[in-house]
């Protein structure tokens, strides 16, 4: 099974949520603190008795509204990242909604278990990194 | 007529440890605290009677705080307040210890970097108040090399690296031949303490609701030590926990100590995320940020240029914070790395041309390392050299308290 | 603090430990009590079930005739064993599966072994009392340290104990000395008139034991004898009292000499301070009016100082 850079940020999530400083090395990590930031935006939608066919459609409504793109002034990290031109603007903000709703689409079924196996109501060890933010930040 | 066993005091900042030497463990672990009564602000010279024993020590003062005021006469790991200090070893040996101290050799500890003066002040308390038949003052981090003796992969030198870890701080201390390199000393503000108000945090955050708050942070205590282990990478260990969740998610059942019903906690990625914390300060701290193992290696690096390789052949833990599971190991990996990319890095330099001798990185965990000073002190008191080192009564009385400035240093088990 | 326990507290608390343990770890512990008293608990020959009580007591033989054995086998029959330990003079044995249900009282009780042992001469000689015979019973000695004892002699209306204990040092001589006169003329005191006549001699050996070979006569000795009415050793209870503070009283001295001078410390270390202030009071005020001046922005600048050093606390005694 290969792994892409969405499993890649949803491995690394719960390990990163802890740490404050962070060196950007390069467009891979600019993109992984993209999606970092969006998982736990992500989580932030959920409440300990949301159902799981409930989680899907506010994790995918979330996804493709209001696409925030890092050259926003709005992201959090926005110095951190090139602004880019209009065109370039549109093409980006539609490839991060792909990204989105990748990424919500794969997070509720990691949340959704418990001892393993599938289940109705999100597990408290994904729950209990909603009130930590990676690098102090959050995406509202 | 067989000479009664010396007795081993370490008086910590936190804990007092004391025992009769020959014993693997210390007797009593109490709190280094007075309680002394709160109303009476007599002044020291209009004492009638005996005003002055009307004071507790250890658990009990910190159980009679609410009319004993409690006084810590150690902080820092030196002693702050005499007075208290000399009552404090007052009740310790007439009342824990029971014993007379005329009768006796006594073996205490100081911190690193003691000032010669305080030295002379404890002499001057146990040759004088006391009477004690001879004095011997070691120094914890040389102690605490000698309790690792014992461990199977020992050298059995008293050159190497101390990692003293407890409640309130973490030293590094350099020991080279028995002899502190103090210059070389670091600390690390982060120990038992901090992890413990860790572990109670992520408790708090995966909503263990069950606890009540007075025993929450016991019950922190209590998880961090019983479940606590050192992962090998902290990213890769979730994923263990996501693989097998039913074997790396426990619970605790715990008792409330009021009403006495039992409840259950689940225990999760606290587990390893506690001891993490010596590894990526970060997780507890937003000033300090350096892992252990980088201190470990710096501290090496500043101490003279001949003691390095004995230094990092010979990494010794030293108390409660360090008895996680494979502390140890993870330490040595890592510091291991950083050495070998050094002399990776300066072989690279010199164009292939120098080949560095491999340095031996070795750190030694044994089973006694929670009270390995206690331990080192009541080993050492055991030896022939004890009687020999100590200071006499007769010298005290024919030179002074100076000659309690220096303390031979032990050379071998006999 | 003020009185010593009778009992031996790291004993019980490490017995204690022993019998609560579920895991029943091998140990081997040495303990000391006053008066060179060794204990040693140790699992015998792996049995983990099992724990040995083993004690060293040197004046045990001398105690044997006064009918220590008996007491022992009376307070601790179910634990004792026949033959003690080699080196030791008696050991106890417990089986950590078959404990009472009561841990804390056995352990608490089993603590008070040295303290029992040592009662015996005084149980004699209140037996000898009781049952009435003319004239003094005999005199019992317990050589409870290398040349301190304690004697215990009953006559026909009072029990005498005398004890001789020894200063090592010169001060601890003296202090005793006050010591002991201050308990004489603390009993002059109204509230605690029934407490037992003491008298205090140094040197000289009180009358009931001159006659004795062997006795130190130098500076070093004092003798302390308490002479006990039969209010104070009649009822049970009372006996019971009178017999664990006066064994301990040689101890409890010896305490309260340390005790004594600790407190003359801390009253010597605050006189120091106070020295040291009013000498410090009469250094040159150096801040003057000089020392405050402007620098170019408008701050002000203070030449820095050096504070007198702070002394130590107790720093320079005398």
């Amino acid at each position: 099974m290969t792994s892409d850079a969405v499993d890649e940020a949803l491995e690394l999530f719960r390990g990163n949520s802890f740490f404050r400083n962070f060196e950007i090395k390069g467009a891979g990590d600019r993109l992984l603190v993209y999606v970092l930031l969006f998982i736990s935006q992500c989580l932030g939608k959920l409440k300990a008795t949301t159902s799981q066919s409930e989680a899907v459609k506010a994790l995918y409504t979330l996804a493709v509204t209001n696409v925030v793109i890092p050259a926003d002034a709005s992201f959090p990290l926005h110095s951190l990242y090139p602004s880019v031109e209009k065109t370039e603007a549109d093409q980006l903000r539609q490839y991060l909604q792909q990204v989105r709703q990748e990424v919500a689409l794969r997070l509720v079924p990691l949340v959704y278990t418990a001892n393993g196996q599938p289940s109705q109501t999100p597990s408290k060890w994904w729950l209990c990194f909603q009130k930590r933010h990676f690098m102090g930040k959050a995406m509202q | 007529m067989a000479k009664l066993p010396p007795i081993v005091i370490d008086n910590g900042t936190g804990y007092t440890k004391m025992g009769f030497a020959g014993n693997t463990d210390p007797q009593f672990v109490i709190p280094t605290v007075i309680g002394l009564p709160n109303q009476s602000r007599y002044g020291i010279a209009s004492k009638r009677g005996i005003e002055d024993l009307d004071f507790h020590i250890g658990d009990e003062a910190v159980g009679n705080s609410k009319t004993y005021g409690l006084n810590y006469p150690i902080r820092h790991g030196q002693i702050d307040n005499w007075d208290h200090m000399e009552r404090y070893w007052e009740q310790s040996i007439f009342k824990y210890m029971r014993c007379e101290p005329e009768d006796h050799y006594i073996l205490l500890t100081e911190p690193p970097l003691n000032a010669p003066e305080n030295r002379e002040q404890m002499a001057e308390i146990f040759f004088e108040s006391f009477n004690v038949q001879g004095l011997y003052i070691a120094v914890q981090a040389v102690l605490a090399l000698a309790a690792s003796w014992t461990a199977k992969n020992s050298q059995q030198t008293l050159t190497g690296t101390v990692i003293d870890s407890g409640d309130g701080v973490t030293h590094v201390i350099p020991v080279a031949e028995g002899y502190v390199l103090g210059s070389s000393i670091k600390h690390i503000p982060i120990a038992g303490r901090d992890i413990t108000a860790f572990v109670q945090q992520l408790l708090r955050d995966h909503g263990e609701t069950g606890i009540p708050p007075e025993d929450s942070l016991d019950v922190a205590r209590r998880i961090k030590e019983q479940y606590s282990y050192t992962c090998h990478d902290m990213a890769k260990e979730f994923a263990k926990f996501d693989a097998d969740p039913v074997k790396h998610f426990q619970q605790f059942d715990a008792v409330n100590s009021i009403n006495q019903q039992t409840y259950r906690v689940d225990v999760g990625y606290e587990r390893f995320l506690a001891p993490e914390v010596f590894f990526n300060p970060e997780l507890v701290s937003s000033d300090f940020l350096t892992p252990l193992p980088e201190i470990v290696d710096n501290c090496i690096q500043v101490s003279p240029i001949d003691t390095r390789r004995g230094l990092y052949s010979n990494i010794v833990l030293s108390g409660g914070s360090t008895m996680f599971k494979d502390f140890g190991k993870r330490l040595q990996r890592d510091i291991k790395r950083i050495v070998d990319g050094r002399v990776r890095k300066s072989e690279e330099l010199s164009g292939g041309r120098l080949q560095a001798k491999p340095i031996d990185v070795s750190v030694v965990a044994h089973k006694k390392q929670r009270h390995a000073v206690w331990f080192g002190g009541s080993i050492m008191a055991c030896t022939d050299q004890f009687y020999q080192f100590s200071h006499t009564k007769a010298e005290y009385e024919e030179h002074g308290p100076s000659i309690c400035r220096h303390n031979r240093v032990f050379e071998s088990l006999a | 603090m003020i009185l010593l326990e009778p009992n031996s507290f790291v004993l019980e608390e490490t017995l204690l430990s022993r019998f609560n343990s579920e895991k029943q770890e091998v140990v081997d512990v040495t303990l000391v009590d006053f008066d060179n008293v060794i204990y040693r608990v140790q699992t015998p020959n792996e049995q983990r079930n099992l724990l040995n009580l083993s004690v060293e007591m040197k004046y045990f033989n001398e105690v044997v005739a006064y009918g220590a054995e008996d007491i022992l086998r009376r307070e601790y029959g179910d634990y004792l064993v026949p033959a003690a330990s080699p080196q030791y003079q008696i050991t106890l044995q417990f089986n950590l599966d078959q404990l009472p249900a009561d841990k804390a009282g056995l352990a608490k009780h089993v603590s008070m072994l040295k303290r029992n042992v040592l009662a015996s001469s005084f149980i004699r000689a209140f037996e000898y009392w009781e049952s009435q015979q003319e004239g003094a019973g005999p005199l019992m000695a317990t050589h409870y340290r290398d040349n301190e004892a304690i004697y215990v002699q009953a006559q026909q209306d009072r029990v005498t104990v005398i004890f001789s204990t020894l200063f090592k040092e010169e001060v601890d001589r003296v202090l005793g000395r006050v010591f002991l006169q201050e308990f004489v003329d603390a009993r002059r005191q109204v509230s605690i008139q029934n407490a037992p006549q003491v008298h205090y001699s140094s040197r000289e050996p009180p009358l009931e034991i001159r006659h004795l070979p062997g006795l130190r006569q130098d500076e070093s000795v004092g003798y302390v004898s308490f002479v006990l009415f039969p209010r104070h050793f009649s009822s049970a209870e009372a006996r019971e009292k009178s017999i664990s503070q006066i064994q301990l009283f040689r101890d409890y001295l010896h305490y309260h000499i340390k005790c004594a001078k600790a407190y003359m410390h801390s009253r010597m270390r605050t006189r120091v301070q106070e020295f040291l202030k009013v000498i410090n009071r009469a250094k040159p005020d150096r801040t003057t009016a000089t020392s405050e001046k402007r620098t170019a922005t408008g701050r002000y600048f203070r030449p820095q100082f050096r504070q007198p050093v702070s002394p130590q606390p107790g720093e320079g005694e005398w």
